[in-house]
């Protein structure tokens, strides 16, 4: 609102000439019956001031009249916070001081003059008006569901579908973009098809980036996403990308992940690569995407069903484990989930769900209980290793007593059982049961063995001697559930001993050993320790003792791991 | 005894039915006056600012107080005419001789 004025002279004209004839009828209105009196004061007071207040004003205001309050302004068209006084639309308005109190003007009549506006520019107005972009990218963000109606009913679809595609494919131009989208959510909710094939009309960028600000319910947000993925698929231009990437952002973004979760949902098994592959979207993308649509939350069970889903894809495409930025993306999902599983294990879980080495994913992830049952069962082992881990304690001892073993070993066959009849996992394959019930006593064991200390070189064997007691009464294993069994005892082995690798080489390069503990296996998984150490070996500027000091640390890992490929581990 | 001719004009259907109309015709007067059309005339395309929107204000008072008087006429009118309706009942039933 400002101390302007914005008109039509020759509107004004015929609205002075309106009051002179009200004028008239004053004068006529007499009281022709003793009934009328009353009507007639009052109607002729209403009159009365309308004519005396306003025809001098309007004479005046016509009149050109150097005393005058009204007194002709240059004013920027450009400048949003004068919206409300001129309009570029119109032809030959005048423009004026305007000596009245400056009033509010109504929101939804604000609206309407920022539609005004955008009718009356052009897109390199905008575009090449940093400050107007804002102010308009702003302004048209916040309306309000009823401003946005008024705005989108002056601008209609086939405008604001021709400011979505040059707002959103142009420089700069993204937030206006998103601006305009959510102010045309309203309009879309309420169902007419011009505002939906306005937008699906204009780039799948441009769409992509209106929908980045529309707020419809997530059934209808997905089908237009859905419908702008599957245009952009078919959009030769490099934009396509981005707008895949944009959607899949924005839908990770919404509704607690139930977007993306509802898209990947409705997606054909043999597209996946178009929805998820790394010509599709970028690697970080589509992580964020999964990662949204299967972390722990509402309808959790879809969601894991999808987990394993992504994962049994991604199983067969073993080269989008590396450099994609799926599997880290996927390892968080994962990981998530461990911690809801065995929340008070922490981030110590979070490592672990991912086999780095080119295994299969599935014999980590399939193990994942993601039901209530499940983390009763884990109540119920804790009900168990508890009082043991106390005889430790009072003992002085990590070691277990044989009754221990065995009430462990008893503990692991009932969780399989367990498990077995409340179908806490999700996947289809055979060792995937086993697999669960070795993380449930692998959990119960966390707790009662911490993987470092005295203990550490133990625990290879003792978990093995659990296992085979805990499962000495089952059904015989499968092929893939031994390969499982050894996978898992392998990496145990690989993380164990890299701890103490870095632990040694931080003890060397300080001289003081155990001033800098390495982290705790598992802390960092294993690719994680790779990469320090390849960093740490590699590392610039080391003095030539230094250097042979971090190659043969290295060395002693590889050779480890040739040990582990030729069977013979530890 | 009472005839028609010297009737008091508050006793006569055909009076009290003239002066309805009278009424009848201002209220439809005044609900035509020009202040209707103000609001069209006055609209955004025509101007936009603080003059404006005091001139729509004062409009809008104009426009409810002609419907407060058009209001007034039309029930004064239709009180009248209830009283000539039972004016004339009473002179079809003799009350008036």
């Amino acid at each position: 609102v400002s101390g302007f004025l914005g008109f039509d002279p020759e509107r004004v004209v015929v609205l002075r000439r309106a009051l002179g004839e009200v004028d008239d009828e004053l004068g006529a209105l007499k009281a022709p019956d003793p009934l009328a009196g009353e009507a007639v004061g009052i109607a002729r007071a209403a009159l009365r001031r309308l004519v005396t207040t306003w025809r001098p004003r309007l004479t005046e205001l016509l009149a050109c009249d150097p005393t005058s309050a009204y007194q002709p302004v240059v004013l920027d068209p450009l400048d949003l916070s004068l919206v409300d006084v001129v309009r570029l639309d119109r032809v030959g308005w005048t423009t004026v001081t305007d000596p009245l109190e400056v009033m509010e003007v109504d929101p939804v009549d604000h609206a309407e003059h920022l539609a005004h506006l955008l009718l009356g520019l052009t897109a390199a107005d905008v575009l090449g008006n940093a400050r107007l972009l804002d102010d308009l990218t702003t302004a048209i963000g916040q309306l309000t569901p009823e401003r946005a109606l008024a705005f989108g009913a002056v601008l209609g679809p086939t405008t604001w579908g021709w400011w979505v595609a040059e707002a959103g494919t142009g420089a700069g131009g993204a937030a206006l973009a998103a601006a305009l989208g959510r102010a045309a959510t309203p309009l879309l909710a309420r169902g007419p098809r011009a505002w939906e094939e306005a937008l699906l009309d204009a780039a799948p960028l441009a769409g992509a980036r209106a929908l980045a600000g529309i707020d419809l319910a997530t059934d209808h947000l997905v089908r237009l996403a859905g419908t702008v993925w599957e245009r952009s698929l078919a959009d030769p231009f490099a934009d396509a990308l981005a707008a895949r990437e944009l959607l899949a952002t924005t839908l990770a973004r919404r509704d607690d992940g139930m977007a993306a979760l509802a898209l990947l949902e409705g997606w054909p098994d043999d597209r996946l690569d178009e929805l998820i592959g790394p010509t599709a979207v970028p690697g970080p993308a589509a992580g964020a995407f999964l990662v949204a649509a299967t972390r722990s939350g509402e309808r959790d069970e879809d969601r894991f069903a999808q987990l394993t889903r992504v994962l049994a894809w991604l199983d067969e495409r073993r080269e989008l484990w590396n450099g994609t930025g799926l599997a880290p993306s996927l390892a968080e999902a994962a990981g998530l989930r461990l911690d809801w599983f065995a929340p008070e294990a922490g981030p110590r879980w979070a490592g672990l769900p991912i086999d780095w080495h080119g295994r299969d994913p599935l014999v980590i992830l399939d193990g994942i209980a993601h039901e209530p049952a499940a983390a009763r069962e884990l109540e119920r082992a804790l009900a168990i290793i508890v009082p043991i881990r106390t005889r430790q304690i009072e003992r002085g001892k990590p070691e277990l007593a044989d009754a221990d073993l065995e009430a462990l070993g008893r503990l692991v066959a009932s969780v399989e059982a367990s498990i077995a009849g409340h179908r806490v996992t999700v996947g289809e394959r055979r060792y995937r049961t086993w697999t669960t019930g070795w993380h449930l006593a692998e959990s119960a064991l966390g707790l009662l063995l911490p993987r470092s200390g005295p203990v550490v070189p133990e625990l290879g064997a003792r978990t093995r001697r659990l296992v085979e007691r805990g499962q000495s009464d089952l059904a015989p294993r499968s092929p893939e559930a031994v390969r499982a069994d050894e996978h898992r005892r392998t990496d145990s082995h690989l993380a164990v001993h890299e701890h103490d690798v870095v632990q040694a080489v931080l003890d060397t390069v300080t001289g003081r050993p155990g001033t800098i503990v390495a982290p705790a296996p598992g802390g960092l998984g294993r690719l994680a320790y790779g990469e320090l150490l390849a960093s740490w070996v590699s590392a610039p500027g080391l003095s030539p003792a230094e250097a042979a000091t971090r190659r043969r640390a290295w060395e002693r890992v590889r050779a480890f791991d040739a040990a582990v490929a030729r069977g013979a581990p530890g | 005894m009472h005839t028609p001719s010297v009737m008091a004009a508050h006793d006569d259907p055909t009076e009290l039915r003239r002066r309805a109309s009278v009424l009848r015709r201002l209220a439809t007067q005044l609900d035509g006056s020009t202040v209707r059309r103000l609001p069209r005339l006055a609209d955004d395309d025509t101007w936009c600012g603080p003059t404006a929107t005091a001139f729509r204000t004062d409009t809008e008072a104009a426009w409810r107080g002609l419907t407060r008087a058009v209001e007034s006429l039309q029930r004064a009118a239709a009180r009248l005419e209830r009283e000539a309706d039972a004016a004339a009942a009473r002179l079809l039933s003799g009350t008036i001789r």
